[in-house]
């Protein structure tokens, strides 16, 4: 039976995103009709449509085409799979054994279409002559491909928080989180890697001395232009704010979104000390930050900055005295105040590990990209899903111990993971020594 | 909710639309262009229908025709590049006369 | 019940105009782009149905996953992206006929059972969509989903034998 229709205020967030992406959409049509080649524009633009005129047309082979439908027809045919395995896993906790069998059935279905598809070779992904070209057209095809194929594996890492949680409201999952008292990292950490490292392939993240970005295909390199040129700067910000989105949801999903960590333990004793001393955690962390600027006030040089950091400096004092008094106040505001505290710390760091990696390893080609993605992270975060639906399942039909069922889940994925990657270095091994690619 | 009619009579629009594109447009990428619009105008159809029952079967249905425009899709435009990689087309705007 | 309406004819007019444009333009990406307009407008008509999976399945399935799919193969396309050929005078003129035939038909119907049609319970407090559509797969649609695993299953077979067949 269908629900009643919820009231039509429920609806005026989505009504107030969907004008903000109308709006969105109409500048960035405008913004690109103004820049297209036909108008006529000097100086960088004038030049990359000189530059990018010849080689283009040498590009669209039937090899190009095809590894685009390749890699679209995936990504339609995984979108689907995954929107599938949304409403079954929110209604997971109703149905018994039955409801887990169709889900592996459906699953395994298209894990051996996938087997298959990989054996025949469609996930090689070559490298091609276009591979360092400057097009513009290419680069923004490579990097909505790439984007997708990667998005994929992000949503479908989610599932496996689906089926712990029962929601899909945010809320929900942190309180689902809160009652079974552990964050869910620890209960799906391979969903966890997945997220993250697919995430932060989605993000292109641009570095100064590599072309690989696909904005910056059409606008030139980073280190070309200064980082105030107003042509990239929609670009920087863009990468930004993507890491702070994949962040709070990573925070959210995995790690415990606002919770205090051990938020549930609140009688217990490590050595002695009452778990709640981490609840003084909020005002000693803003009094260090605060002794941090008022050392850099007396260090610096110029008179405006120290009275910056000493002013700076002055605002962590009384944020540390508002987390100390919040302890005093009814449970509302302490779980508002503190709750802030950490989920904007665990969002931070979650923001700086993923500079930290982008930054880090070194920028690979798109290939290489795709083939991660299509080889190894949607085919995990799908088999998560599955290992996850069984552990669940074990836990509710057969009590099981929650922790024992996840880790024998955890553990079977990463023997079919190491077993799998034994098989695909072999392959990649007798291929480069039959055609002598470089990767 | 309005009067489902209003909803039926987009839904007619659209699916007529669709019918009309899809026998008298040559290329074949509008052809299928048209065909998810057909589709499209089925769900919507659907979607109503079932907030009028209060029944959750229509939306069901609407996902599953959702899903089977995703299949369709790949199958088709597959064709097309197909026969563009044989040369049998110069390009996709080629495919008037071969279908 | 009047902002209903208005919210309705917001979404439905430049629907069916996006189609019409869609379904006439010489040019296929603009084609496509008036497609994905129309298939994210229906995505809004959706939500005003307050089937809200519905409406992200929309989003995420026609407008984005399909459309993409299109962009991937029209865009790399060698000759040009204008269609050759418009169709001749006959043949615009029997389809649409029939599409008009079709049309009226569905208009009379649906004006001919106006009065006659369930009005839908009244607003309540906002429960799950998703909920429901996954119990009514788990109830009664357990086959059919298996079958759409199938149904992808052969579709990613068809497309990896059209894309990796190598060019005699």
């Amino acid at each position: 039976m269908l629900n009643p229709a919820p009231m039509p205020s429920e609806f005026i967030p989505v009504w107030i995103f969907a004008a903000i992406v109308a709006a969105l959409l109409a500048v960035a049509f405008v913004v690109s009709r103004s820049l297209r080649p036909g108008a006529p524009v000097t100086g960088m633009a004038q030049a990359q449509r000189e530059n990018a005129s010849a080689p283009e047309e040498a590009l669209w082979e039937g090899a190009e085409l095809a590894g685009f439908y390749m890699a679209g027809a995936l990504f339609a045919i995984l979108s689907v799979v995954v929107l599938f395995l949304f409403p079954l896993a929110v209604e997971f906790d109703r149905v018994g054994v039955v409801g887990l069998l169709a889900i592996l059935v459906f699953l395994g279905i298209l894990l051996a279409g996938c087997a298959w598809v990989y054996k025949e070779g469609a996930l090689d992904w070559p490298g091609s002559r276009a591979a360092n070209l400057d097009a513009p057209l290419l680069g923004a095809l490579r990097g909505l491909a790439s984007l997708g194929s990667c998005g994929i594996a992000a949503v479908a890492s989610l599932i496996s928080i689906v089926l712990l949680a029962g929601s899909l409201s945010m809320n929900q999952i942190v309180a689902a989180q809160s009652d079974q008292g552990i964050w869910f990292i620890f209960y799906a950490p391979v969903a966890f890697i997945v997220f993250f490292a697919s995430s932060a392939m989605a993000m292109d993240r641009a570095r100064r001395d590599s072309r690989n970005a696909a904005w910056e295909r059409f606008v030139g390199t980073a280190e070309a232009h200064q980082k105030t040129d107003s042509l990239q700067a929609p670009g920087w910000l863009a990468e930004y704010a993507g890491e702070f989105l994949i962040s709070a949801i990573a925070t959210v999903a995995f790690l415990g979104g606002w919770l205090r960590p051990f938020a549930n333990y609140r009688q217990e004793r490590f050595f002695g000390i009452s778990v709640e001393i981490l609840d003084t955690v909020p005002s000693l962390a803003f009094l260090a930050v605060a002794a941090y600027f008022f050392r850099l006030a007396r260090r610096h040089e110029n008179a405006r900055q120290r009275r910056l950091m000493a002013g700076l400096g002055g605002l962590c004092v009384v944020l540390a005295t508002v987390m100390t008094a919040a302890l005093f106040a009814p449970p509302g505001i302490e779980q508002g105040l503190h709750g802030a505290f950490w989920f904007l710390s665990k969002v931070f760091a979650c923001a700086w590990a993923l500079s930290w990696l982008e930054h880090a390893l070194p920028r690979r080609s798109w290939e290489r990209r795709m083939r991660l993605a299509w080889r190894w992270m949607v085919p995990l975060a799908l088999v998560s899903a599955a290992g996850v639906a069984v552990a669940v399942m074990l836990r509710q039909e057969w009590s099981w111990s929650p922790g024992w069922s996840l880790a024998l889940t955890t553990l079977a994925i990463l023997c079919a993971g190491v077993w799998f990657a034994e098989r695909d270095a072999a392959r990649e091994e007798a291929s480069e020594m039959a055609s002598g690619e470089a990767g | 909710m309005i009067s489902p009619t209003h909803y039926f009579f987009l839904s007619f629009a659209l699916f007529a639309i669709g019918i009309a594109g899809a026998l008298a447009r040559r290329n074949a990428i509008t052809v299928l262009m048209s065909i998810v619009l057909i589709l499209d105008a089925a769900s919507i159809n659907l979607a109503a229908s079932s907030r009028m029952w209060g029944s959750a079967d229509g939306q069901t249905f609407a996902m599953f025709i959702i899903a089977g425009a995703a299949a369709e899709a790949v199958a088709g435009l597959g064709i097309i590049v197909a026969l563009v990689r044989r040369d049998q087309a110069g390009s996709t705007s080629d495919l008037d006369r071969t279908i | 019940m009047l902002l209903r309406t208005i919210a309705f004819y917001i979404f439905a007019v430049p629907a069916v105009v996006c189609a019409a444009l869609a379904v006439t333009r010489r040019n296929i990406v603009h084609s496509a782009a008036y497609l994905t307009a129309t298939l994210v407008l229906t995505a809004g008509i959706f939500l005003q149905l307050a089937a809200s999976f519905l409406f992200a399945a929309q989003i995420l399935l026609s407008a984005s996953a399909t459309m993409a799919l299109f962009f991937f193969v029209i865009l790399p396309s060698r000759g040009g992206l204008r269609s050759r050929a418009m169709p001749s005078k006959w043949r615009t003129f029997l389809p649409l006929t029939l599409a008009l035939f079709f049309a009226v038909l569905g208009f009379f119907a649906a004006w001919a059972g106006r009065g006659t049609l369930p009005m839908p319970a009244a607003d309540g407090p906002s429960q799950g969509n998703t909920e429901a559509i996954g119990g009514a797969i788990f109830e009664h649609y357990l086959l059919p989903f298996e079958m759409t695993a199938v149904l992808l299953l052969v579709a990613i077979v068809a497309a990896v034998i059209m894309a990796k067949r190598r060019v005699e």
